[in-house]
């Protein structure tokens, strides 16, 4: 009887029907990922070093090409690929990426939305204290404006 | 700032993780006791899945006056007051499986309603504390206080309290005393109210939480009113231990039969009170929702014997093993030690639940057989009215 | 309610009502759980990672990232766990065509990839506390230890795992117990090398920029 596979696991390569396999098609398939990470990888480090390239592109660079390498990584050495067998892993991790995005991304505008508008009085920059200290006289311009706005 | 944002991404879906499993209660209990499947299906899957998402996006609602832009207190805000709507959504359709059906008042129906009264009231003062505005007035007031009660309350522990109601007789093979389960319900919904509506008067009057002591009279009539509530909660709870002793010690009269002791509709009603370890002797052939309700209406319409002739299979059922309570344990201990820096203790939990894994690692069977014999015995000896 | 299985002449054609169908196999339910549980670790290691964005210029004075982060350092480390992923896959494939030789041969070296990388990467958490560069000199470099010494954490927990897999295997053969936590091990040993991506590039690279 025929197993009839409905899903696949995460990490487990789509069926191939046996006319299509090649001996070492395994293989293969983690050989060109290692060697596209490792492109990617030392590209990642040239970026950072070189300035060839425009100085405020470089983080974006950095980042695209991280991202790249995860993908490399899903693709080549987890199989998460676009079959039909593979839905409910994908599925799992688009919703995996949704939660990472909104955590590091609200957190990053969060906090830098608080920094600035906590720490716009002082001038004092983050570098110079053991990062993120509210300041006493903002604080307290915040305390005499909310006391001033109520007794009007 | 960064611990405080970094809590709240995390606290916030988890008010979500505990209504949840709730409104599966509801669903559940006000379909059954209606005798009507539930309204809108698919409507309760996207609400399902819309709170699901939407829940990840509000979480500075939790912070609104800590100094974060209007820009950025606008934003939350909106998106604390869009997560009411799906919500909103379940609400009406539970209503709607419950209109039009003949309702049978029973325990689990009375929290429902209850729920159903006083949840929406909470939720409303929840998207009043949406608007940054309104949130600064009474951040950190009785007045939040107040709202999060009038959510949780209704929202999981009533659901809780009708799931309970609604699934001992399966878990346990005979139903909790139907008067005191009432007496129950009503000490909790009168004593709720009493305590936590003079709650919002007494925020909106300048009452801020965590307080050791006070000093403003105007605040004292409505605090008393609090307490009283809170004692006719009390009493309620006291109504529910006595339910559980009065039922054990009846439990012969109370005995659930069949399987089925309210009509229900779902498959877990076609086992015995309790199921046997592997639930279903043959996996149930399910085409629609609904599917034992279906089922039913099958066998009586053809006069059908129940059950016909089954081939039974041996069944392969997890081994029991207390290794998740254990490592658990462990865990614990492990937590405790590195909030204190309690060293060697933390490094004893951490061995201990390194062992106990390993243990159950090296254990060869993962799982027991039962033979099919054992499961044609169960089943012989244990007849329900209409099995899948 | 039908899903139609394979979607080319190749496959065998057939229409399986879902219900029909039963439980998934074992090896898929257990894929899918593992795969889950690491979607979750990801998700605490983006909050370790969103603290350490918003901190790490906060060096109260102390040493910066600039000054202590070695890139070649880095740079092998990176080599040691992306080599150490390849060979965790050819120990996959070992293990599907039940390979005992290559299979321990592909752990072995896995293995020793994997404890290169935690040498050099404890080797440099010394010579940083040398320095005095310690978790409690700025935030900067508590991020930065909490955000790093977890994924080592999770790699020395990695790797005490393969030694047991290995033990397993010998023990017991190719069962199917055996090869399910194998799958899973698969997968963590995957999943900490696409963190240690991030990690390269926001805390090495992005850190000695400026």
């Amino acid at each position: 009887m025929t197993e009839t596979r409905l899903d696949v696991a995460p990490g487990e390569r789509p069926r191939i029907p046996a006319s299509e396999h090649v001996t070492s098609s395994g293989v293969l398939v983690y050989t060109i990922g290692l060697l596209v990470a490792l492109v990617l990888t030392i590209t990642s480090f040239w970026v950072a070093n070189t300035s060839a390239l425009w100085a405020p592109g470089v983080p974006a660079g950095l980042a695209v090409l991280a991202i790249a390498q995860m993908g490399v990584h899903l693709v080549f050495f987890l199989h998460i690929t676009s079959g039909p067998d593979n839905t409910n892993n994908i599925l799992a991790l688009a919703f995996g990426v949704l939660i990472v995005f909104l955590v590091l991304g609200g957190s990053l505008v969060i906090m830098a939305n608080l920094d600035q508008n906590m720490m716009a009085h002082t001038h004092l920059s983050n570098s110079d204290h053991a990062g993120g200290l509210t300041h006493d006289s903002s604080v307290n311009a915040l305390i005499r404006r909310y006391r001033d706005a109520s007794k009007a | 700032m960064m611990y405080v944002n970094l809590f709240w991404v995390w606290g916030h879906p988890e008010v979500y993780i505990l209504v949840m499993p709730a409104y599966g209660i509801y669903s559940e209990v006000s379909a059954t006791f209606s005798s009507k499947p539930l309204f809108g299906y698919r409507s309760m899957v996207g609400a399902t899945l819309a709170i699901c998402v939407l829940s990840y996006t509000v979480w500075l609602h939790h912070f609104f006056t800590m100094g974060a832009s209007a820009s950025v207190n606008a934003f939350f805000g909106i998106t604390s007051m869009i997560i009411g709507v799906p919500t909103g959504v379940k609400i009406f359709n539970w209503l709607f499986t419950m209109y039009g059906g003949r309702v049978r008042i029973t325990v689990p129906v009375l929290w429902t309603i209850g729920f159903m009264v006083t949840f929406v009231f909470g939720g409303l003062t929840g998207v009043l504390l949406a608007l940054p505005p309104v949130d600064w007035q009474v951040h950190n007031s009785l007045f939040l206080v107040a709202h999060f009660h009038h959510v949780i309350i209704p929202g999981v522990l009533f659901g809780v309290m009708a799931g309970y109601n609604y699934w001992f007789p399966k878990a346990f093979g005979f139903r909790l005393e139907e008067r005191w389960g009432i007496a129950s319900f009503w000490c909790w919904f009168i004593g709720f109210h009493l305590a936590f509506m003079p709650l919002y008067v007494v925020g909106l009057m300048g009452m801020t939480r965590r307080m050791q002591h006070y000093d403003v009279l105007s605040w004292q009539p409505w605090l008393w009113v609090a307490e009283a509530g809170a004692v006719i909660v009390l009493g309620g709870i006291l109504c529910q231990i006595v339910q559980l002793v009065v039922s054990i010690r009846h439990r012969e009269q109370l005995r659930d039969t069949t399987g089925d002791p309210w009509n229900g509709r779902t498959l877990e009603w076609s086992t015995a009170s309790p199921p046997p370890a592997w639930n279903f002797a043959v996996p149930p052939r399910v085409g629609e929702l609904d599917a034992f309700w279906a089922k039913k209406q099958r066998v009586r319409a053809k006069q059908e014997q129940p059950v016909s002739r089954r081939e039974y299979q041996p069944i392969e059922v997890p081994r029991n093993n207390p290794t998740g309570f254990v490592t658990a344990f462990f865990a614990v201990i492990t937590g405790f030690a590195l909030i204190w820096h309690i060293w060697w203790m933390a490094g004893v939990g951490l061995l201990g639940a390194a062992a106990t894994l390993l243990t159950y690692m090296f254990h060869p069977d993962e799982e027991v057989e039962i033979s099919a014999e054992q499961v044609a015995l169960f089943d012989r000896t244990h007849p329900v009215e209409v099995s899948l | 309610m039908s899903i139609a299985v394979g979607t080319d002449d190749v496959y065998e054609r057939e229409l399986v009502n879902a219900s029909e169908a039963g439980p998934a196999p074992k090896r898929i339910v257990v894929g899918y759980g593992f795969w889950i549980f690491l979607l979750s670790d990801i998700v605490m290691f983006s909050a370790l990672f969103a603290s350490y964005a918003v901190l790490a210029k906060a060096s109260a004075g102390g040493p910066t990232g600039a000054q202590l982060f070695s890139q070649q350092n880095a740079a092998m480390e990176t080599a040691f766990l992306l080599l150490s992923s390849y060979s965790c896959g050819l120990m996959t494939l070992a293990a599907n065509s039940r390979r005992y030789f290559r299979t321990f041969l592909g752990a072995a070296v896995t293995f020793l990839l994997g404890a290169a990388f935690l040498t050099l990467e404890l080797r440099e958490f010394h010579s940083m506390i040398a320095l005095g560069a310690t978790a409690q000199r700025s935030a900067f470099l508590s991020a930065f230890f909490t955000l790093v010494g977890c994924h080592g954490l999770h790699v020395t927990i990695g790797l005490i795992w393969l030694v047991l897999m290995m033990v397993q295997l010998a023990m017991w053969g190719f069962r199917p117990v055996v090869e399910r936590r194998m799958l899973c091990f698969a997968l963590f040993w995957h999943a900490l090398d696409i963190i240690w991506v991030m990690i390269f590039t926001v805390v090495y690279l992005m850190g000695v920029l400026r």
